[in-house]
């Protein structure tokens, strides 16, 4: 579906009685190789194609529908219940769709190779990371990972010249390995995500996730206590997602409200700057336009541990009297509906982070371990959630990656313990941040993060 | 050019086998998805979606290639043969043993589910008028604060065609809300959510069903202001209620069931199993009877056949404390030399189908739930599931329920809240002594599994239970 056919669509939506109408087209392929048991169980693709219809209506009302069926006869009824629908939902703001603005193409986001990757080529890909972390060590008794190849193209057209379009392409792999001595079991995890073939080394990410396991072989159990922690690029990614979650206007009202009112306030240590970066060439969220065609932009979330504001897609800032920051969205549907990775179109544009970035220090990782006499280092946070929305109570479980530091070296690794602690307090106690930023994240949630150290954190062996 | 349903899957699977595939199924489905969400009285979300297409799965030289499409013509369908034989072909190149199928009865068969008002025929502005009203009846409640309403509805007409000759459509809607209301007093404030849904149109979230329900979520939310915070208490008796035991099963018994976690396939993702290897081994007490049964009409997680094709029928997982069955794809089944046991489902026709729980829950023994508290001395009894933290194994558990009472010389005292509940699954099932007649079926509509995630809907329950585990104060 090219612009032109999207420009009908908006037409006829006008012509069916919406005051304003945008019409979104979505082209997501996918193919994944899943790899477990040491091996490849399931080689699979997947296209998923649909059109997003949104109006306004001149009394205020808002529509949505959408629909795979691409036949004139379904568009048709997708644009006729959004206006059927919109009759019910009256917005009690002023509100109108994006205006046209001059937008410049994201940098490095479209890789030739990876959209035109045969299927032989990915599934080698997957042998090659699967291969390596096998044969790092005898002692290695299980792989299993995930490798996701992704082509999508956007188009979006309104009713008020919005006409934009944009396309990407992303490589995701993730390696997990179990090693296993006598009854002594442990386990290693490595992923990266990357916007260019030439930058996804296979070999490494077995290499990476086959040794934490090896490390784990011979840990040790770690006191409960609080301990200076060294977070590794894949756990400080996570809590650059959680300010990135606290930075959402609309679960700012909800949930977590720890930064509601605090625009201009410090809620972080004055080392900690967390930017929304959509315009980061090869990050794997960035994009030349936002989901609803506005043009994306960089901006600080906390700069020096200051709050600089929430992010916004059209419809929260126009509930809160601002403008939209390019921030658009459309999420993941409810439970029973498609979640490919990639991008989606079942779903209307809200308020979401892009490329969520953790500012780089000066200090190398070596460095900042260096000067840490007894604590230590986190390479993986499993089941990280913010327990107490009302507190900022904060839980993780460290199932692998657990290492404890002395005299400035890293030892030896710590049996599976917990994070217990608070996530506002700990974004606080931030005392240093590297120069070693990286996409680091898991279970396709992704940041770019250095390594960080944070005092006072409490641990709990399980 | 399109062609109707059979011809298509006949061509599809003709192609696949002509291409070399030794075996090749087709899904061909078509939805109708719907989701309304409305909190303290406005419409923050209402989606409709329209979704078709198919996907073909096969196997060439002993490996899995599968792809999914949304369009439908012939050049498209002969495109995606094409790229899940490259798949398979590719991906063979790797494989260290050949994928074995268990064989099975090949059904031809159409299964219609049991729908009294069709989602599709009531127009969803007269849904959103409902929910406002249900949201308008309990803001009346003064201590009520905030309000929530999020309905969702899936309407499906399914089609399976495999290259054994295997021919079976299936229409089903499933429908579900999810309700929760906020109260404040004073300092003192409180949470209450539930759902209700199944197997079934719009009767099953709307009228009688929504009103009542909600006002019950409401007058709970504000009977919680007065509870107290639980105690830590070490090994006492705890009896359960259906809704709580749907999670605890869900979790210690479903999951753990599932034989691609039992064969380490899920090690990166889900997890294991600690039960792997312990088929025929007492794991619980004699009280302790589960099953998985796909069979039971009105529930999220009814079928006839699954996604493989394979006629459902009730799973015995545990007899009297025995670990009888795991839940098995065709491919699982033939690794362990079982019967398949028609445990494969994908959300829609763009996934690869998964090992997943259908209706999983304990079955009912002969007590009366009022019996099993007057016969406990001292306990605490658990209402309502909320949360759980299981490890990887699905061997150490905490499930937090919605509130709990003190049991004290077999009668209900002090109204408790921020209940958690904490054991090891075999010890909790070793310990369990007492099962009642009251088994009910509760829907969880979002189980999540597998890579690329998919987030399904199940039924899980059981009858009040009672046995010992510890509980946690917080």
């Amino acid at each position: 579906m090219n612009l032109n056919d999207l420009a009908r669509i908006v037409d006829k939506a006008i012509k069916l009685g919406a005051s304003e109408a945008e019409a979104y087209y979505l082209l997501n392929d996918v193919f994944t190789a899943r790899m477990a048991n040491k091996k490849i169980v399931e080689a699979k693709g997947v296209v998923d194609e649909g059109l997003a219809i949104r109006v306004l209506t001149a009394d205020g009302g808002l529509g949505f529908s959408a629909t795979g069926k691409l036949d004139s006869e379904s568009i048709d009824l997708a644009i006729r219940r959004a206006i059927k629908v919109a009759s019910k939902r009256k917005l009690k703001f002023k509100y109108g769709l994006p205006k046209p603005e001059k937008y410049s193409p994201a940098k490095e986001v479209f890789d030739k190779k990876i959209a035109e990757i045969d299927r032989r080529k990915a599934i080698e890909l997957a042998q090659r990371a699967l291969s390596t972390a096998e044969s790092y060590s005898d002692k290695i008794v299980n792989v299993s990972g995930t490798l996701n190849i992704i082509k999508y193209t956007i188009r979006i057209v309104n009713s008020n010249g919005v006409e934009a379009e944009d396309r990407g392409t992303l490589l995701e792999g993730v390696i997990a390995t179990t090693a296993k001595n006598g009854v002594v079991e442990s386990e290693g995890y490595e992923s990266t995500m990357c916007r260019f073939l030439s930058d996804f080394n296979p070999e490494e990410i077995g290499i990476e996730s086959a040794k934490m396991a090896i490390d784990g072989l011979k840990a040790e159990k770690v006191d409960e206590g609080e301990y200076t922690a060294i977070f590794a690029p894949r756990a400080s990614a996570d809590i650059a997602l959680r300010v990135g979650a606290f930075s959402n206007p609309l679960i700012a009202k909800t949930t977590y409200q720890f930064f509601l009112g605090k625009e201009g306030e410090k809620v972080a240590s004055e080392k900690l700057s967390v930017l929304d970066d959509p315009r980061m060439p090869r990050g794997p969220y960035s994009c030349s336009i936002d989901d609803e065609g506005v043009p994306t932009r960089t901006k600080y979330l906390i700069e020096n541990g200051i709050f600089k504001g929430f992010y916004y897609d059209s419809l929260s800032a126009a509930m809160e009297g601002k403008s939209s920051t390019g921030n658009g969205f459309r999420p993941a549907g409810p439970a029973g509906f498609t979640r490919l990775p990639g991008k989606l179109y079942i779903t209307e544009p809200s308020a979401r982070p892009s490329n969520l970035v953790i500012k780089a220090g000066s200090k190398s990782p070596e460095d900042i371990i260096g000067e840490v006499e007894n604590g230590i280092l986190i390479r993986h946070l499993h089941y990280a959630r913010v327990s107490n929305p009302v507190t900022g109570d904060y839980t993780a479980v460290l199932r692998m990656g657990l290492y404890r530091i002395e005299n400035g070296e890293v030892k030896y690794a710590l049996k599976k313990a917990r994070i217990l602690d608070n996530i506002i307090k700990m974004i606080s106690n931030v005392d240093e941040v590297g120069s070693d930023l990286k996409v680091a994240g898991s279970w396709g949630r992704y940041a770019i993060a250095p390594t960080m150290r944070i005092s006072k954190v409490r641990i709990v062996p399980l | 050019m399109s062609l109707l349903r059979e011809d298509l899957a006949c061509f599809i699977i003709n192609y696949a086998c002509c291409l070399g595939a030794s075996y090749a199924d087709v899904r061909i489905e078509s939805y109708y998805n719907e989701h309304i969400s409305i909190v303290n009285g406005e419409v923050v979300s209402a989606l409709m979606l329209n979704k078709h297409g198919f996907s073909v799965r096969v196997i060439v030289n002993g490996a899995w290639g599968f792809q999914a499409s949304p369009r439908t013509s012939i050049e498209d369908a002969k495109r995606a043969v094409e790229l899940a034989i490259k798949s398979a072909k590719a991906s063979s190149l790797s494989a260290k043993e050949p994928v074995k199928l268990a064989p099975v009865k090949v059904c031809r068969d159409n299964v219609v589910a049991k729908v009294k008002v069709d989602v599709e025929s009531v127009p969803t502005e007269d849904k959103v008028d409902e929910l406002l009203e249900a949201d308008r009846r309990i803001s009346s409640y003064k201590e009520i604060t905030s309000r929530s309403f999020s309905y969702t509805s899936i309407k499906m007409d399914k089609f399976f065609a495999s290259s054994e000759g295997a021919r079976i459509s299936f229409k089903n809607t499933v429908s579900w809300i999810w309700i929760s209301a906020t109260a404040k007093r004073g300092d003192s404030r409180s949470r209450y959510r539930w759902v209700e849904g199944g197997s079934g149109g719009y009767e099953l979230v709307s009228g009688d069903v929504l009103y009542n329900s909600a006002d019950k979520v409401a007058r709970k939310a504000i009977e919680l202001l007065d509870a107290e915070p639980a105690k830590s208490m070490r090994n006492v008796s705890v009896v359960m209620d259906p809704d709580f035991v749907s999670l605890l099963v869900h979790e210690i018994i479903g999951h753990p069931s599932e034989a691609d976690r039992v064969l380490g396939r899920e090690a990166a993702w889900a997890g294991t199993t600690w039960w792997a290897g312990m088929l025929g081994q007492k794991i619980g007490s004699d009280y302790l009877n589960a099953a998985d049964d796909p069979t039971v009409e009105g529930t999220l997680g009814y079928y006839l056949y699954d996604d493989e094709g394979v006629p459902a029928r009730k799973k015995v997982l545990i007899e009297r404390g025995v670990l009888r069955e795991h839940m098995h794809s065709r491919e699982t089944a033939a690794i362990f030399n079982a019967e398949a046991n028609a445990g494969m489902r994908a959300i829609t026709y763009e996934y690869f189908p998964l090992i997943r729980m259908s209706n999983t829950f304990i079955e009912p023994g002969d007590w009366k739930p009022e019996e099993i508290i007057e016969e406990t001395k001292f306990g605490v009894y658990v209402c309502g599931r909320n949360t759980p933290s299981i490890d990887d194994k699905r061997y150490n558990w905490t499930i937090s329920a919605k509130e709990g009472w003190l049991i004290e010389n077999g009668e209900l005292t002090k109204h408790l809240k921020n209940v958690w509940v904490m054991s090891t699954a075999p010890s909790f099932f070793k310990s369990i002594d007492a099962v009642a007649n009251d088994l009910t079926i509760r829907p969880i509509p979002g189980c999540g599994k597998g890579e690329p995630y998919q987030l399904l809907y199940v039924g899980n329950g059981g009858p009040h239970i009672r046995g010992v585990a510890s509980i946690v104060g917080r």
